[in-house]
């Protein structure tokens, strides 16, 4: 039985991770990446590749998030020029295309077929093979991540994210390069999402293209939403809360024909919450409480 | 909200409670199905083909005098909700044996944690050829792709075709479908001028088909699913593209040749076949139009139903522990002839298949063995 739940814990975790960074992007600075998921299969993908070639998980693990970062440094260039909606379509936009990337580019990634036997994590001969260990683990790392980005939010830097946020023209009239800044909430972010995704490769031990589509990103953003004005905290809790909420439809009784309309009905419930917050609490996630009852 | 929020953790701990409750006199086996998402219109006709042959078995005095039950999980078509379902079966339900989710990745994803668990996973649907080496633990009594991709080969070979370029659908069948079939025609002496990938869901194929054009091929092999393989064999067809198109099995279906009409006229391809005049297959759909009337029969269900009477066989023999099912299942499969013909395990749990040709002519589907 606690097997079950620590899987359940473990997938919290690693989409805990997941939202946090699109929490940096969207909820603190004002970038509506919709792209989001390219990022967790970027780590996903090029953690497995260099696994499976034989590298340690530690090495594999860096170096994935080197590349994650780097990758999120190019595109930045031309698309951190747009602002608003058109950085979100073309964020958009990238996510589908390293999809395509993985589903085409078959010597690299064996394209639809997937990668299977990823080998799990080890660190320095110590293995992390069991569930629990892997809660711990990842557990660690999601402690690490919370209080690295929520040290970010309070900081000067968070600062200048919420002045962007709030109003671009203005920060940059004050003398701060709003590019540059950016830059570096996005690769803040995407360091976060790549760590997840490579996390869910060597926990999950196969990957396939059909792992990384839209629906990751759209659970992101209906976790930060449910967040609200709690910021990074609001963001790790209710990931829990919707994964928990998700699996916990098993175990209700549903009638056995009205099995196949759980899925659908499952997202029609998280829409009307959206619509229902939005509708209720508007500026979730463009405004915040005045400074005065911050944290 | 937290009044709420300690309302739903009570739901959910009374449901875990009655879920934990286990009848005796009942042999529980687990099942992950897409009953929702997008592969939801396949998983019904599973469910129903399961639930027929559970029927049958328990109707006959069950598992040596008790009861056959199926505990379904929604795997909702994904890998990560597959994964979630198998867990919950191997820990909350503790199930010996699961009957595992419809398509290759899917069952690629959980094939691992059975293996890891020692519980036993047996598929009815999955075709890639990468399930042979998954483990142990790890069955399926339908045929793999290695042998359907000899089969597209021989049938292009004895057709008397040299040169063929090929247009396949780009996900795990498609492509693993191709990939035997291209060492196999080369291996024979044949060339395969272009291979050519293409997406799902499409509404226009003709850059594809322009290259396909301009070999000019005698004969095409074309690997493609219904709803996208009418549209690409209608574009040929306004593209003037004359040749011999040879698909494989996913294609064969009258909605195929309804939406494309004459554009499939002398098409041809290559299915796992099995009799359908057998005793055995009679039987089959003699039962399912008892049970379900003219609902017709879905598609791989009799692959389902020889299954869990297979699955039967093994537990009355090797008793409801994983390791007694994984011995028993080679034993009980030995001749064992169903519904699908010879369902005989190999060492690396795989089943052999004989292949039949399917050509459309004046607008029907006929098939040869």
């Amino acid at each position: 039985m606690t097997n079950y739940f620590l899987h359940i814990l473990v997938s919290g975790e690693i989409i805990a991770l997941f939202a946090m960074g699109l929490q940096l992007e969207i909820g603190e600075t004002g970038l509506y990446n919709f792209g989001h998921v390219a990022f967790f299969g970027i780590g996903a993908y090029a953690s497995s590749l260099l696994s499976l070639a034989g590298l340690p998980f530690l090495v594999s693990l860096g170096l994935a998030l080197l590349i994650t970062g780097g990758v999120t440094w190019l595109i930045g260039i031309p698309i951190l020029r747009l602002r608003g909606d058109y950085f979100g379509l073309a964020m958009l936009g990238f996510g589908e295309i390293t999809r395509k990337i993985f589903l085409n580019e078959a010597w690299l990634t064996k394209g639809p077929m997937g990668l299977p036997g990823i080998p799990r994590p080890s660190l320095f001969g110590f293995d992390i093979h069991t569930l629990p260990r892997f809660a711990v683990f990842y557990g660690i790392l999601v402690i690490l991540v919370y209080l690295m980005i929520r040290h970010i939010v309070r900081s000067p830097l968070g600062r200048v994210f919420t002045a962007i946020r709030d109003d671009e023209l203005s920060a940059s009239a004050i003398g701060k390069n709003t590019y540059g800044f950016r830059k570096v909430c996005l690769i803040t972010g995407a360091l976060a999402a790549g760590l997840a995704g490579a996390l869910w490769a060597h926990y999950i031990t196969f990957i396939s293209p059909s792992d990384f589509t839209l629906n990751e990103t759209i659970l992101a953003l209906l976790i930060i939403v449910l967040g609200g004005n709690w910021g990074i905290t609001g963001a790790l809790v209710s990931s829990f809360f919707v994964i928990g909420f998700q699996e916990g439809l098993r175990f209700l009784p549903f009638p056995d024909t009205f099995g196949r309309y759980i899925a659908p009905v499952q997202q029609m419930i998280f829409g009307l919450i959206l619509v229902l917050l939005v509708l209720n609490r508007p500026g979730n996630l463009i405004k915040e409480r005045p400074a005065s009852a911050s944290d | 909200m937290v009044k709420k929020f300690v309302m739903f953790v009570t739901v959910i701990c009374v449901a875990l409670f009655f879920a934990g409750v286990s009848h005796a006199g009942v042999v529980k086996i687990g099942a992950v199905q897409p009953l929702s998402g997008n592969l939801a219109v396949y998983g019904q006709g599973f469910k129903m083909a399961i639930d027929l042959a559970t029927a049958e078995i328990n109707a006959k005095g069950g598992i040596n005098g008790k009861k056959l039950e199926i505990v379904y999980e929604d795997g909702k078509g994904t890998a990560k909700d597959s994964v979630a379902a198998v867990r919950k079966l191997i820990d909350i339900n503790k199930v010996p044996l699961i009957l595992g989710p419809a398509a290759s990745t899917n069952f690629l994803a959980v094939a691992p944690i059975c293996e890891n668990a020692h519980v036993v996973l047996i598929g009815a649907e999955s075709a890639s050829p990468a399930i042979t080496k998954a483990g142990a633990y790890v069955f399926r009594v339908f045929p793999s792709d290695k042998l359907q991709g000899k089969g597209v080969a021989e049938l292009v070979e004895k057709l008397g075709y040299k040169k063929v370029p090929v247009l396949y659908i780009n996900n795990d069948w498609g492509k693993g479908l191709k990939d035997v079939f291209v060492a196999n025609f080369t291996k024979k002496g044949g060339k395969v001028l272009a291979e050519i990938p293409y997406d799902q869901g499409k509404t226009d194929y003709r850059a594809q088909l322009l290259q396909i054009k301009r070999f000019n091929p005698k004969a095409a092999v074309a690997l493609v699913y219904v709803k996208d393989g009418a549209v690409i064999f209608k574009q040929a067809y306004e593209l003037g593209i004359k040749t011999q198109w040879i698909a494989g099995s996913a294609a064969k279906s009258g909605k195929l040749v309804k939406l494309a009409g004459k554009a499939v006229e002398g098409l041809t391809g290559t299915y796992p076949a099995f009799s359908n005049t057998s005793p055995a297959y009679k039987a089959f759909a003699a039962a399912w139009k008892k049970k379900y009337g003219d609902k017709k029969i879905g598609i791989f269900a009799e692959y389902n139903y020889d299954m869990v009477h297979l699955v039967a066989r093994a537990l009355a023999k090797g008793g409801a522990t994983p390791d007694g099912i994984r011995k028993a299942l080679y034993k009980v499969s030995k001749g064992y002839v169903g519904v699908t013909g010879d369902k005989t395990f190999d060492s690396n749990g795989d089943v052999g298949s004989a292949y039949g040709v399917w050509s459309v002519k004046d607008g029907k589907i006929i098939s040869k063995r």
